[in-house]
């Protein structure tokens, strides 16, 4: 499992001395706000900014320190293939996908959903796709796209409009989905280039 | 009888879906794979313009990103804005990075909109902005879009729907997106 965890997510080292506040500020909120566990770190809600913080803590802290970092960790500089965004600014709304050992982040499900299905547009190899990444809307954790549940288009807006809003089992997606007003639940295969286009309608 | 087209649609789309369920794997099963020969093409958005058609008033590699979100600007072109911000020029993909420059407090000086009608930038200031039609907005769920004609933006706004105001009530309305 530990294996699976690790190789689910890039960890990025590195660590440049300007980003020392926002690090600290992360440290901070995980250690005051937030339950650790063995395996997952899980926050209240929290603003934007704080997530941020937390976001870039999680992703930077030294592996040997600990096994918490359970969220898709985006570099600065990615940005989505879809629509050109800053991934990391949206670290609730992060997906990625690993294509011949390349990893591509996109902030939100609906884009990478673009990315994979409109071949016209978007045109490499789909079976060279190793990963299809989403983040459990309430915890983070990043699960595979596959093993995922989609509320389709609820009154939850990602940085990008309408969503699928991805949860990592049925339960919590019943809960989000009667919560905010959601249309109704799918599993990946059941996203089609219809349902993708109706978002943006 | 669009509706009931759409939705034998989507019903064909889901079972075809659901039979290759058996070979799932990643890259492998989903709509993307449903085996049809003819590519698959995205819907082009309301706001995008092919490269050469934009106007870009700012320089440097990244000149094609907006600069506060990173997104494409010629994808969202015809609700760019612009700024001049220490003697440099600034382009942003919405009024929404805009905002966020001027909540960052910079100063923002000789704000620009680009023109739904004629692709080209007019002062803010002069623009008619029609908020809120069922055209889809950038990011916003409100959209904002900007004309140098009234008469253009009544027009567009009977077509599709939303309320004519000018640029203050327009940025008013954009904060409303950083308030929550």
């Amino acid at each position: 499992m530990k294996i699976l965890i690790s190789l689910c997510i890039i960890i990025s080292i590195s660590f440049s001395n300007n980003n020392t506040a926002l690090y600290k500020k992360g440290e901070k909120i995980v250690n005051t706000l937030c339950n650790k566990d063995k395996e997952q770190v899980i926050c209240p809600k929290l603003s934007n900014r704080k997530l941020e913080a937390v976001n870039y803590y999680l992703n930077n802290i030294d592996l040997k320190e600990t096994d918490t970092k359970l969220y898709i960790s985006v570099p600065k500089d990615a940005k989505c293939p879809v629509c050109g965004m800053f991934v990391y600014k949206y670290p609730k709304w992060s997906t990625k996908m690993v294509i011949s050992g390349k990893d591509y982040y996109f902030d939100g499900v609906k884009d990478m959903m673009k990315y994979y299905i409109f071949n016209g547009n978007f045109k490499y190899d789909r079976e060279k796709i190793e990963k299809m990444l989403v983040s459990d809307y309430y915890t983070l954790k990043p699960i595979s796209a596959k093993d995922a549940f989609f509320v389709y288009d609820s009154n939850v807006f990602g940085p990008m409009g309408r969503e699928f809003i991805s949860f990592k089992d049925k339960k919590s997606a019943d809960t989000f989905m009667k919560d905010h007003n959601g249309k109704k639940i799918l599993r990946f295969i059941e996203i089609t280039d219809i349902l993708v286009m109706k978002l943006d309608a | 009888m669009k509706k009931v087209l759409l939705a034998i649609l989507v019903m064909s789309g889901l079972s075809t879906a659901i039979n290759a369920q058996m070979k799932c794997g990643e890259g492998k099963c989903g709509s993307a794979m449903s085996g049809e020969d003819k590519p698959k093409m995205m819907k082009e958005m309301f706001q995008s313009v092919s490269v050469d058609k934009a106007i870009i008033l700012q320089n440097g590699d990244t000149k094609l990103s907006c600069p506060e979100c990173g997104m494409n600007l010629p994808k969202f072109y015809k609700t760019n804005h612009s700024s001049t911000v220490d003697g440099k020029a600034k382009q942003y993909c919405s009024i929404y990075c805009l905002v966020g420059d001027i909540n960052k407090g910079l100063k923002v000086k000789d704000i620009k909109v680009v023109d739904v009608e004629s692709l080209k930038f007019i002062n803010a200031k002069d623009a008619f902005y029609i908020v809120g039609s069922s055209k889809k907005g950038t990011m916003s769920k409100v959209s904002k879009y900007a004309f140098a004609s009234e008469k253009s933006a009544k027009s567009f706004a009977k077509d599709n729907g939303g309320e004519v105001l000018n640029f203050d009530e327009a940025i008013k309305k954009a904060q409303n997106d950083f308030k929550k």
